[in-house]
């Protein structure tokens, strides 16, 4: 975000510190897709992230006067991932309706953009995100959404750490077992091991 | 971790924030570049990590399944009442809060006064002599408290079995009638210990011997010694004795509360309207 983007955000919120919701909705037209897919990426459920979604720009307005500056992408991504963290609260406090009494999906069951790259290499790369999903929702909660906040939307460790209420020592560690677990389970049954192994050789070929 | 051994691999943790560019200090990313430069381990390792970042940051995105553009109806319940909100500016809590002090605190004054109006308007002004009494009681029982916790229980049940004879001259002025009632208390619990030893255990006899030492309940005794036994009116009722009695353990709470409540109301009174006063003063 530049200079006069940022003035102009700032601008937004003064105004709808002021009770002007347009000016606020402007705001939510800004950050609506990145809360979701935080939301979405932590409770893994589409309807429960749009509630989670809606709940955190309602939750965002009434509490713009405590907005003193920074970075409102970290503050309104502290609020969601908070509202994430109560739902998944409230839901293990009521055991019938437990995550682990869902069935594991190994498809995400939400809808997705292709990714705009090389056909060769498209479908490859989408069965092992499949595969990465199914992964992902093994994490803990706290781990996953350090690597989500980081590897997805790139947020630093210092945001991360500020979002998530931790110190920068449990982010450096949230992520990096967060990272070899994901790269433990693809390497785990054969068919992902191979789609793996082909995307890290290419990748160190890139990097080399 | 050193660069110059070669059997020491990286923690992986180290390689996961090297990989984010996240390594601390200079050193300790020129110690990582040393040691990958030489092992093909933890390079396989950094680069296994890079892909899975990799992947990660190339995951398809879902699409957003509505807009979340809030409605005049959504906020109607979190800010109805709040028309355009003043910008809210950086004071310390005793400029915020001021108002709920100064209520807080006048509330507390005034439960203080109905309170005292309650126990004055029954009685009348005998009353108040029995306030003072009971006040001037209270040090001593402290002080028996600090000598042995059992005491002012043992004291009190001491007194009730002992009703009888723990009767004084009305006319007395209260600093004496308190005297012969700290010296009756203490005179029947030398007689009633016999009976009351499981009760308060060794508290009857430390009672009367500390008449003898400087305890605070003896000091009065060598003027009024003659007197106790001696002004002791026969006529007095017992069940006005019993009523007195009760009047004080009822007073005796009374006075704590009204005691808590002063200090309370003082307290709130001050952080309400001096601390205000004096931090815009200083600031």
């Amino acid at each position: 975000m530049n200079d006069s983007e940022r003035e102009i955000e700032q601008q937004l919120i003064a105004n709808a510190r002021g009770g002007d919701l347009e000016s606020f909705n402007q705001i939510v037209d800004r950050y609506q897709t990145l809360v979701f897919r935080v939301c979405l990426r932590i409770l893994r459920d589409s309807g429960r992230a749009e509630d989670a979604t809606q709940d955190t720009f309602i939750k965002a307005y009434s509490a713009i006067d405590q907005y003193h500056g920074g970075s409102f992408k970290s503050w309104v991504i502290r609020i969601a991932t908070n509202r994430c963290y109560d739902m998944i609260r409230a839901e293990r406090r009521r055991p019938a309706a437990s995550l682990e009494a869902q069935p594991v999906e190994t498809q995400p069951s939400w809808s997705v953009e292709p990714a705009a790259e090389n056909p060769d290499n498209y479908a490859d790369r989408s069965q092992l995100s499949d595969y990465l999903e199914h992964a992902l929702g093994q994490l803990s909660d706290d781990q996953r959404t350090a690597v989500v906040l980081y590897d997805i939307h790139g947020y630093s460790y210092e945001e991360i750490a500020g979002i998530t209420d931790a110190s920068l020592g449990t982010v450096k560690s949230r992520i990096s077992r967060g990272r070899i677990r994901l790269r433990d389970m693809l390497r785990a049954d054969e068919p992902s091991r191979e789609l793996f192994d082909s995307v890290w050789r290419q990748s160190s070929d890139d990097t080399t | 971790m050193t660069a110059s051994n070669n059997d020491q691999h990286i923690p992986i943790e180290e390689l996961s924030a090297y990989a984010d560019g996240e390594v601390l200090s200079d050193q300790e990313r020129l110690v990582i570049e040393q040691h990958l430069a030489v092992c093909d381990e933890c390079r396989a390792e950094l680069e296994s990590l890079r892909a899975v970042s990799s992947l990660l940051a190339h995951l398809p995105e879902p699409e957003l399944p509505r807009s979340f553009r809030l409605t005049s109806e959504d906020v109607a319940s979190t800010r109805s009442q709040a028309g355009p909100s003043e910008p809210v500016p950086i004071e310390p809590w005793i400029i915020r809060h001021q108002s709920l002090f100064r209520y807080a605190g006048l509330a507390a004054a005034l439960l203080l006064v109905v309170i005292v109006t309650i126990d004055l308007i029954p009685d009348g002004v005998d009353e108040t002599d029995e306030v003072f009494t009971t006040m001037e009681d209270a040090p001593e029982e402290e002080a028996l408290d600090t000598e042995d916790a059992a005491d002012p229980p043992g004291v009190m049940s001491v007194e009730e079995d002992a009703d009888e004879p723990a009767i004084e001259s009305a006319p007395e002025s209260t600093g004496d009638a308190e005297v012969a009632e700290d010296q009756d208390a203490a005179e029947f619990a030398e007689e009633a210990a016999p009976e009351d030893l499981d009760d308060v255990q060794d508290h009857p006899v430390e009672v009367p011997e500390a008449d003898d030492s400087d305890h605070p309940v003896a000091e009065p005794a060598p003027d009024d010694s003659d007197h106790p036994m001696a002004e002791r009116a026969p006529d007095v009722d017992d069940a006005a004795r019993l009523a007195a009695d009760d009047e004080d353990e009822g007073w005796s709470t009374l006075q704590i509360a009204a005691i808590v409540l002063a200090l309370l109301s003082v307290g709130l009174l001050l952080t309400g309207f001096v601390l205000p006063r004096w931090w815009s003063s200083s600031a």
